[in-house]
């Protein structure tokens, strides 16, 4: 950049009272150059535009649009001209781009610019091929005061897509996608993050809760009876994570997932243990094959402690339950009731 | 002493003994003890109420069949009748436990319990269907009680009446009661205590007696009124202290206590037999 040879050519652009004479001369000096250092800038804003705020290659038509009007514009201007006034109107476009871009400009759009990327980035969850994301859910984990963001795409493949505040040193975030063990991720500006769940993350752990035929009659009984599943933390806390008052068999907190067909034989030995008939047992094992499943305010974690109680309007718990959830993609838990 | 002479003396001593007789069937109070686990937790606050239900569905039953005897839900009282539902005691670890009704005189000397079925294993997890429907349950199933068992090991040990009048010719006893009174038709069994003399002094010897006929003396001028119309029960042959009983002078012979031992329910008892109980192939049920 030579600003100081360019001087003369743009002290008129600097000083309004030369104005009138600046006109009628073609602008001179290195405007084409000035105009050349823009054009980098412009390729990187659009490919951080189309990276992080999926503005750009994502509006095809948009984008193809606007490329050609430019230059369709230019085209078949001498149409509607005669060639006086082209070049009059082709000398005055030159003075107003010799006048305005300065260097200075340049290099303040340069500066705005890389401070923009370099303290905003993004954290993009794709969708699986021909799938739907779940509720995806991020947090800042260095601010205390730092607000969870979600959101749930409606449309299929399309992605969750956040915009962040970033710092060259890269930001923690905890995410959590529906269906998915919770992360953290570390976030840098540029890069951002790219994530697909079905490669980068672990699918949470369901749990097949199994009720008792004696937990399930006092469950259907009159005035019914309350399941809850907490989440108890390190320090007792409970949090609620479901409750139904809709007896069943079986039911899944988290998704749905295949028998594993050894399980039957357990539970057929458990039963024996049990001391429960055969046509009890079989009865048992059929009902406990009817599954449903029982949503989550929150996927569950591996390690976490859950407690299931069952409590009927006596506030009475009849069936009770403590687990830990375990690396496990199914885990198996028997409620029984409490005599 | 000669047979009139014995007759009057009787009569005499008989007169001597109970005035009035005015004496009312024994109160006995019934009382319901929800013993399951499972189903205490179940009803929680409620289980009283279900319990005082059950009693008072129980008492009504019983009121129905058993007529000498004044049968009321309550907790208090001499005479208290308490079913107990309870798990099965062989049950042991099994899951599905059978639990059963046991019927029982609070206070009363150890018997042989009276005992049955309630609820099989297979039906122990069924919900119990509230307080209203439990109770009918239990109710409904109170027509599977053996009701000579239920005579014989349970209300056999509640005294129907602390006095009786020893009459010598047939020996025998006139019992404050008529049969309608008690609903009681003839070839009842009863035990009778009785306090009787002997070297030692008054020694107890208990006698079955089988209700035979209503109290109609040929000597009527020497029966006292009050005994006419009476339940007059004579005892079985062959008891031990039977001679005894026989030389002994109605005056030295006290009465302790009658209990009934085998209850024939007198038909009609003063009122109507309901279509549902006569059995058409004969008597009523």
């Amino acid at each position: 950049m030579s600003e100081p040879a360019a001087a003369p050519a743009d002290k008129p652009a600097d000083t309004p009272a030369e104005k009138p004479a600046e006109t009628a001369a073609a602008p001179a000096g290195d405007w084409p150059i000035r105009v050349l250092a823009l054009i980098p800038l412009a390729g990187v804003l659009f490919l951080w535009s189309d990276y992080h705020l999926g503005i750009g290659t994502s509006q095809p038509v948009a984008m193809a649009g606007l490329a050609a009007a430019l230059p369709f514009a230019i085209g078949i201007l001498p149409w509607f001209l005669d060639e006086g006034d082209d070049k009059a109107l082709r000398s005055r476009l030159r003075a107003l781009v010799a006048r305005r871009i300065t260097w200075r400009l340049i290099v303040v759009a340069y500066l705005v610019c890389a401070s923009v990327m370099l303290t905003w980035t993004s954290v993009v969850v794709l969708a699986e091929d021909g799938g739907r994301l779940g509720r995806v859910t991020l947090r800042a984990l260095d601010g205390a005061s730092a607000t969870s963001r979600a959101q749930v795409p409606v449309d299929k493949d399309k992605p969750a897509r956040f915009v962040l505040p970033a710092t060259p040193f890269g930001r923690p975030y905890r995410l959590e996608v529906e269906g998915f063990v919770p992360t953290t991720i570390e976030v840098y500006p540029l890069v951002g993050a790219r994530v697909r769940p079905g490669v980068d993350l672990r699918r949470s752990p369901s749990v097949l809760l199994r009720f008792s035929q004696i937990a399930l009659g006092s469950w259907k009984d009159a005035g019914g009876a309350e399941l809850r599943v907490v989440a108890v933390g390190s320090d007792g806390t409970q949090t609620l994570l479901a409750s139904t008052r809709t007896p069943a068999s079986a039911l899944f907190l988290g998704r749905a997932q295949a028998l594993p067909a050894d399980w039957q034989a357990t539970w057929r030995t458990e039963l024996q243990a049990r001391a429960v008939s055969d046509a009890l047992a079989a009865r048992q094992i059929l009902a406990w094959r009817e599954t449903a499943v029982l949503p989550l305010s929150t996927g569950l974690e591996p390690g976490q402690a859950l407690r299931v109680t069952l409590t009927n309007d006596q506030e009475h718990v009849f069936a009770r339950s403590d687990l830990v959830v375990g690396k496990d993609e199914v885990q198996d838990q028997l409620v029984g009731d409490i005599e | 002493m000669s047979k009139p002479w014995r007759t009057i003396l009787g009569a005499v001593a008989i007169g001597a003994m109970m005035p009035a007789w005015a004496v009312d069937r024994p109160a006995v109070t019934i009382a319901f003890d929800l013993n399951v686990p499972r189903w205490q937790g179940q009803f929680g606050a409620r289980r009283d109420e279900l319990q005082a239900k059950v009693a008072a569905a129980v008492a009504a039953w019983m009121s129905q069949q058993m007529g000498f005897a004044d049968f009321g839900a309550g907790t208090g009282g001499p005479q208290r009748l308490v079913l107990h539902l309870d798990v099965a005691s062989d049950a042991g670890s099994h899951e599905f436990k059978e639990t059963q009704l046991r019927l029982e005189l609070a206070g009363a000397a150890a018997a042989t319990p009276l005992i049955w079925r309630f609820r099989s294993d297979e039906r122990y997890a069924e919900p119990t269907g509230g307080v209203d429907a439990f109770a009918q349950e239990v109710a409904l199933r109170l027509v599977d009680v053996d009701k000579q068992a239920l005579v014989r090991q349970v209300l056999s040990r509640v005294p129907i009446a602390s006095e009786a009048a020893l009459w010598k010719d047939p020996v025998g006893w006139v019992i404050p009661f008529r049969k309608t009174d008690l609903c009681m038709d003839f070839k009842s069994m009863l035990r009778i205590e009785n306090m009787l003399p002997s070297g030692a002094g008054p020694v107890l010897k208990e006698f079955m007696a089988r209700a035979s006929g209503d109290f109609a003396p040929r000597e009527a001028a020497h029966a006292p009124s009050a005994l006419r119309g009476r339940l007059f029960t004579e005892p079985v042959p062959a008891q031990e202290g039977l001679a005894d009983l026989g030389r002994a002078r109605p005056d030295t012979v006290a009465v302790r206590a009658v209990y009934v031992t085998e209850y024939l329910p007198l038909q009609p008892c003063n009122k109507p037999v309901p279509p549902d109980r006569v059995d058409f192939r004969g008597a009523p049920r």
